[in-house]
């Protein structure tokens, strides 16, 4: 009683002390600074009393440091005894490392393990020292680290080496790696930079080197000049410090200066400093291990004994990230636990534990369900803890997890990288909440370590997903600090394939334009996820073997062995595509030359097909050949479906004049081309024969049918001959067309096209002299049908009126009605026979034209992508509801809807030059009936003339 | 998950299962008649018969040849794009709404709608082979227009339940649909 007492009064009075203290400070500065602004001496202060007040300010300072540090400390905490896992077999524990994940690393003297404990000490792995292959040849490590990789670093003293544990070999249990030789290391770290540190005791130097994937030591630095140093520690300013063996404690800079030494700067006398370490709060921690003690530095005050007592022969010591001491005591052949600020800690985490104890009740009462979805990323699945980054969506209540930052990190590095990502990516990427992945039972203090993080990194809510041994089923919270209002936010997991919905392109395309006009929020929430993934690509590009400030975990792409042939196209295609665009630009000029826009050419030009297609593919290799980057998605397929179709075109158009040219195939061909040409001459006349005389029974008018079948013979006559003119030659044009076919094979159809046209030219001239002929007929029956009813045209008003005719005009009209009624029959059945033939040849052509427009506007890039890689396209997503347990979670699985064919071609056609005819079926009767021309194909903005 | 026993328009029994993943997830799932053995085997045996007669005629074997070819392209045909097993409907509060049909050889076709385009989903009535029945269908929200509807998805279009299978479904819907309305106004006020 009289000891509670006594101790309550010196609380009250240290209490005093301090508030008096800052009473006056606070009183006198209040009064000072308007007083010493406003004057312009020093009043009656003297030089001596500033530099007194100075003095005792100093010291005053010092103390009260010094009241803080011992309040905050406790000495000769001992929680737990962990017994070394060797056993007594062989010498003590030497070296121990504390990783971030709270797992210890001990190794003992003279004994070839390298043990894996847990923060309470049950042994999770033992690593026998032992190189593969070589049963016989072990090695005894002095002290152990872990790498940023999470690997296993050991300083080998008697072989002078350094050993890396790799797990990831093809042998099952992984393997030891010697990376380099070192005189005689004796302690081993690994600073903030991911660089390992060895102490080298015979030479008296500290290197520092990194490690690349594979296995090979870069960037080596010394520091010479030191006293037989034993254990190295990293400090969380990028330096280290150093033990010397019965001397002194050096703290070294990230660029390897002597900062100073603890004995210089505290006055501290070491006996023998053993093992070193920094803790979370930077002050240093030194064993020694002749006066049995281990001692704190920090950064203000003097240092404060920590541990006293109990200990017999101090080697290395390690902190880990929960306020624990390990030291490892190689004379009683054990590792002691200390807790040497646990009152400090219960007090930081006083207002956590009660957000605790009120989400308690929240869960108890459900009052609003607000829903919170999670899309995380399935390949972050089995990452090691750490804390989540990603995008958040308010409006839609919705988080995106883009990947995973592991333990050990900085957190202002993090922000750092964040912001950097976050200003190339132009997407708001930010801490969401924390990962905690435990192989084990559930580790209260990493959980409140996870909860502590959300006060380093703000962001409302803190999302916190642990997931427990290889359990399917994750537990997740949300907390938020600053709203009161009672209610438990309903989550939603969902999981989705990054690479898949980075690579795949939503449809419909969300127009930009559309998007800025409506409200950021009316974009619908699957675009905005999609969005989000495919901007942070660059969050992506990172490598596995990236030895950067921080460690990510998040889609990365396997195969990188092309990447150069990849490289090497893209840094030829600038130059290509420079040369095309000179070669089209000369083309198009000589094209646009006034030589070719005189009549009979330019007529010329606009009737054949195959200059039709040649301008086309022209526009298409100009639209390839643009040395700009393709703005958005849809420019960069189409140019990627011209490209394809250009390709396939011209591959198809070889291999088509490969076949033409084996053989003498082009010779047969011209062989048969004269006799067919003959023959249908020849069955044309007999077809005229025919109808010159009774065809099928019918009683024509005799001598218009001699006329018009002689017109026709006549015109065959000059046909005949003008082909026989052109057959020595026919062979050899034919030679030189065929060699067109080498810039595709829709110019080779289109020049099959022209060369049926050129040979049906006299069908062509039969069609339209009977559908004039026939023409003519109609309209002056019509006009002398009218005639009879006592009407007529009038043209001025464009309809038809009554008129009053003479006798006269009544009688000649009746007798030309006449006439031409009887004449009607002869004509119409040449135009009859003469339109059927024109038919057929147009259908021939008609087909020919609808190959050639299948070639040009099959999006084949896209057909290729939707068959190979179904994701890249997508329409939507679906989503699979996974497996259930009551209290978790919903969880979803979310996969690509691709598109189906018919929208993939709908989506991606390419505009052809021609359009099909615009009249329907009836209108065509009706100009067929009238006697109008038709023609087989209309072209865009060419008049009919 | 609880299954309950229906008729669809025609009279065929369908069920209707009803499974829970969560307070704010549902799946409704209707489930048409199998493919019967019978009917598959009169209209095979009717093909094959029809066949044998014309050989009998025409005396040339390609013609039964033709009619297996006939029956097994028809019978895929069938089964890949006109048979559907199950149509169900997944509603997911403030995520959105999956209609899935699955057809009998295993295809699957989903489509999958935003909460924020789904404006309402309601029980029409349409006239189909001179008697009316009813059907369920989810109206979309016209983006221009916020009190517009832009278009109409009619559900169960395969199955055609009845009245009485209909209005489960809708109630169903509508408890999940009613959280999503609730849940900006409780934000609102607060």
């Amino acid at each position: 009683m009289d000891y509670t007492l006594e101790t309550s009064q010196q609380k009250e009075k240290l209490l005093k002390t301090i508030y008096t203290l800052q009473l006056k400070s606070i009183a006198t500065f209040q009064t000072a600074s308007p007083l010493l602004s406003s004057q312009r001496g020093m009043g009656m202060v003297t030089q001596h009393q500033v530099h007194q007040l100075a003095d005792k300010a100093k010291s005053l300072c010092e103390d009260l440091d010094n009241v803080k540090n011992l309040l905050h400390y406790c000495q000769d905490n001992l929680v737990q005894r962990i017994p070394n896992p060797t056993g007594s077999r062989y010498g003590g524990v030497s070296g121990i490392h504390c990783s971030l994940d709270g797992s210890i690393y001990v190794t003992a003297e003279s004994a070839p393990w390298v043990h894996v404990l847990s923060s309470t000490g049950q042994t999770l792995r033992s690593l026998s020292c032992r190189q593969t292959g070589k049963e016989s040849d072990t090695f005894l490590p002095e002290d152990v680290t872990v790498t940023r990789t999470g690997m296993v670093a050991v300083a080998d003293m008697m072989n002078g080496a350094i050993w890396v544990f790799n797990p990831h070999t093809s042998l099952s249990k992984g393997e030891w790696i010697k990376i380099r030789k070192v005189g005689s290391p004796r302690g081993i770290g690994v600073d903030s930079m991911g660089k390992i540190l060895v102490a080298d005791y015979a030479q008296g130097q500290v290197h520092s080197f990194a490690l690349d994937y594979a296995f090979k030591t870069l960037n080596i630095h010394s520091v010479p000049n030191l006293q037989g140093p034993r254990y190295v520690s990293p400090a969380p300013n990028g330096g280290f410090v150093v033990s010397e063996e019965c001397g002194d404690v050096k703290v070294f800079t990230s660029s390897r200066k002597l900062l100073c030494s603890l004995s210089s700067k505290y006055g501290h006398r070491f006996g023998n400093p053993a093992g070193v370490c920094v803790d979370m709060d930077g002050s240093i921690l030194v064993a020694d291990e002749q006066r049995r003690t281990v001692h704190l530095f920090p950064e203000r005050g003097s240092p404060v004994c920590l541990v006293s007592t109990r200990l017999r022969r101090p080697a290395g010591v390690a902190c880990s990230s929960f306020g624990h001491l390990f030291v490892a005591d190689a004379g009683e052949n054990c590792v002691k636990v200390f807790s040497p600020a646990p009152a400090a800690s219960r007090s930081n985490r006083s207002p956590e534990a009660a957000g605790v104890a009120e989400r308690a009740v929240y869960h108890s009462s459900r009052i609003a369900a607000m829903v919170l979805k999670v899309f995380f990323p399935s390949c972050c699945s089995s990452a090691e803890s750490g804390i989540l980054i990603g995008r958040w969506i308010s409006e839609q209540n919705s988080a995106v997890i883009l990947a995973v930052v592991h333990f050990p990190f900085i957190p202002v590095q993090v922000k750092q990288y964040l912001s950097e990502v976050q200003r190339v990516t132009k997407v708001s990427v930010s801490v969401l909440g924390s990962w905690s992945n435990s192989k084990q039972e559930k580790e209260e203090s990493l959980s409140e370590f996870l909860e502590d993080l959300g006060t380093i990194f703000s962001h409302e809510p803190w999302i916190q997903i642990s997931k427990e041994g290889d359990g399917k089923f994750w537990s997740c919270s949300t907390l938020q600090k600053h709203s009161n209002s009672p209610k438990e936010e309903e989550i939603i997991l969902v999981y989705y394939d990054q690479r898949k919905v980075m690579l795949s392109y939503l449809h419909p395309p969300s127009d930009t334009a559309t998007s800025t006009d409506h409200k950021a929020d009316d974009a619908s929430e699957l675009s905005a996820i999609f969005d989000t993934v495919a901007k942070s690509r660059i969050l992506f590009m990172t490598d596995r073997y990236d030895d950067g400030p921080i460690k990510l975990t998040h889609w990365q792409s396997d195969g990188v062995e092309a990447s150069i042939i990849v490289e090497l196209m893209k840094q030829a295609s600038v130059p290509a595509c420079m040369l095309l665009t000179l070669l089209l630009s000369l083309i198009s000029g000589v094209c646009r030359s006034r030589v070719l826009k005189f009549w009979p050419l330019s007529f010329l030009w606009s009737k054949l097909s195959t200059c039709e297609q040649l301008g086309h593919r022209l526009q298409h290799l100009q639209v390839i050949s643009i040395n700009k980057k393709a703005q958005n998605q849809t420019q960069l397929m189409r140019k990627a479906n011209i490209f394809v179709s250009l390709l396939i075109d011209v591959a198809l158009g070889i291999l088509l004049m490969s076949w033409l040219y084996r053989k003498n195939r082009i010779g047969h061909l011209a062989d048969t081309l004269i006799p067919v040409a003959d023959h249908v001459a020849e069955e044309l006349q007999d077809l005229l024969q025919w109808l010159m005389g009774a065809p099928a029974g019918l009683k024509m008018n005799r001598a218009l049918d001699q006329v018009l079948g002689r017109f026709f013979l006549y015109h065959i006559h000059l046909w005949i001959s003008y082909i026989h003119l052109m057959s020595p030659f026919i062979e050899m044009i034919l030679w030189y067309v065929g060699l067109s076919a080498c810039l595709g094979l829709t110019v080779a159809l289109c020049i099959l096209s022209d060369i049926i046209a050129l040979l049906t030219f006299h069908i062509y001239c039969f069609y339209v002299y009977g559908a004039r002929l026939y023409c003519l007929k109609i309209y002056g029956l019509s006009s002398l049908w009218r005639l009879f009813r006592g009407k007529k045209w009038n043209v001025l008003r464009q309809r038809v009126d009554s008129c009053s005719y003479d006798l006269d005009q009544l009688f000649i009209g009746t007798l030309l009605f006449t006439i031409l009624l009887f004449l009607l029959p002869t004509t119409a059945l040449y135009y009859l026979v003469f339109t059927l033939l024109r038919l057929l040849v147009v259908i021939v052509q008609g087909l020919i034209h609808l190959l050639v427009d299948l070639i040009d506007s099959l999006p084949l890039y896209s057909i290729i992508l939707w068959l190979c890689r179904s994701y890249r396209l997508a329409a939507g997503v679906k989503f699979r509801v996974l497996e259930q347990q009551d209290g978790k979670p919903l969880r979803l699985l979310m996969q690509i809807n691709p598109l189906s064919y018919g929208s993939v071609v709908q989506t991606y056609r390419l505009p052809t030059y021609s359009c099909y005819p615009k009249d329907s079926w009836a209108s065509l009767c009706k100009k067929l009936f009238l006697g109008e021309l038709i023609y087989p194909w209309k072209h865009k903005g060419d008049k009919q003339d | 998950m609880e299954e309950r026993r229906y008729r669809s328009a025609s009279g065929a029994p369908i069920a209707l299962r009803r499974r829970q993943h969560s307070a704010s997830c549902r799946e409704l799932a209707v489930r048409c008649p199998r493919l019967q053995l019978r009917s598959l085997s009169a209209v095979t045996s009717a093909v094959w018969l029809a066949a044998y007669g014309l050989f009998v005629l025409s005396e040339n074997s390609m013609v039964l040849s033709a009619a297996i070819f006939i029956t097994l392209v028809g019978l895929i045909i069938y089964l890949h794009f006109v048979k559907i097993d199950q149509e169900s409907l997944l509603v997911i509060g403030s995520l959105g709404i999956q209609v899935t049909s699955s057809y009998a050889s295993g295809k699957e076709s989903t489509t999958f709608i935003e909460m924020g385009r789904v404006k309402d989903v309601v029980i029409n009535e349409a006239i189909h082979m001179q008697k009316v029945i009813y059907y369920l269908c989810i109206l979309l929200q016209d983006p221009a227009d916020p009190q517009g509807v832009s278009e109409v998805v009619p559900l169960f279009q395969s199955s055609k339940p009845r009245l009485d299978c209909l209005i489960e479904v809708y109630k169903s819907c509508q408890e999940i649909l009613e959280q999503r309305k609730t849940a900006p106004q409780s934000s609102g006020i607060k």
